[in-house]
């Protein structure tokens, strides 16, 4: 059976305002490579079950970046942040016990040191972890090469990074002509607005 | 004495084609010629491929693609519609298509950007698509 969305990228990372540079630069790759972004912030409905919705999207995605650099001890409660390894756990659950295509899934996972994973999730080793040290430069380049396998030509993390840098500069005189602010933009205007400006230049 | 032979008014990396009495508005024809004003002669016709105006392309492959499809390049040799460019890009929307997927345009390095899913929430297309022709022509 074949996937509904076989270009889909479910990108599993934290969704806080210190993360907002590194996941606008996954959506803009993933967009650039010729994938379609999928993440849990297009389902912020207030409406059904979250984890449904979750995992849903899990299911009807062939491709998942995850980054747990942030699983660490929240500041204000002092308790660990426990949403991205679930949904990364789900996501290998998908591919370990689904069936057809499920089978097939790919994913990157990323932290910001090698081996760090080794200290609050030792079970996942085996899995072939990439660092991206904190850089966006670098988790551009990893991105890119993980979603390189597609087949068509893409063109090189250095490249894909200096656009970036050139849409990040240019953002705010495109929300300035939409009457909004960057921070105001939605997930799903944040898309649109990438693939629009990925069209035209 | 013979008639002086006019000079011509553009240069030769330029041409100009007009349609008159087409039956579109004005407004919707010109969404679909915004995404290739200004654009290489080779680049213009597998943009206007992936539009989703199916009408309007129509009218456009007639007298506007056509017209810079042909026009002189900058070496002054004739450029002309690759056809089999064309049944390509058709080939590949098809392709999207029955993925369910839309396509917003192609990078200079061939990527085809699909559209995202769903609708932005803020702003619709239109007004999109006027912001990012303001934010081009002041760059």
């Amino acid at each position: 059976m074949p996937t509904k969305s076989p270009l889909a990228v479910f990108i599993n990372c934290p969704f806080d305002s210190r993360y907002q540079k590194f996941f606008d630069a996954i959506v803009f790759t993933v967009i650039r490579c010729g994938f379609d972004a999928r993440c849990a912030r297009e389902i912020d409905d207030g409406g059904g079950i979250r984890i449904d919705k979750i995992m849903n999207l899990i299911e009807a995605c062939p491709y998942g970046i995850h980054d747990i650099s942030r699983t660490e001890l929240d500041t204000a409660s002092n308790l660990p942040r426990f949403n991205m390894p679930l949904e990364l756990g789900i996501f290998l659950g998908a591919r370990r016990y689904g069936t057809g295509t499920q089978k097939l899934k790919q994913c990157l996972i990323l932290d910001k040191a090698k081996f760090r994973y080794q200290k609050f999730i030792s079970d996942i080793s085996g899995q072939d972890i990439h660092a991206h040290g904190n850089r966006i430069e670098s988790l551009i380049h990893e991105v890119r090469d993980f979603l390189r396998t597609s087949g068509s030509h893409i063109s090189g993390g250095k490249k894909i990074y200096d656009e970036y840098l050139r849409f990040e500069k240019s953002k705010p005189a495109i929300c300035g002509s939409l009457e909004l602010s960057p921070e105001q933009l939605t997930y799903k205007d944040l898309t649109h607005v990438i693939a629009q400006w990925l069209a035209r230049s | 004495m013979t008639k002086q032979k006019r000079e011509r008014s553009l240069t030769d990396n330029e041409a100009k084609a007009v349609a008159r009495m087409l039956r579109v508005s004005p407004q919707k024809l010109n969404l679909v010629a915004q995404m290739i004003r200004g654009r290489k002669a080779s680049a213009a016709p597998a943009d206007h491929q992936f539009s989703s105006k199916g009408d309007v392309k129509q009218v456009l492959a007639g007298p506007t693609v056509m017209k810079i499809g042909s026009s002189r390049s900058r070496k002054g040799k004739r450029q002309h519609l690759n056809t089999q460019q064309v049944t390509d890009g058709l080939q590949i929307v098809n392709t999207y298509k029955k993925a369910g997927y839309g396509i917003s345009g192609v990078t200079r390095d061939g990527v085809i950007i699909v559209k995202p899913s769903g609708k932005p929430d803020s702003f619709n297309l239109i007004q999109l698509d006027r912001a990012l022709s303001e934010v081009g022509s002041k760059s």
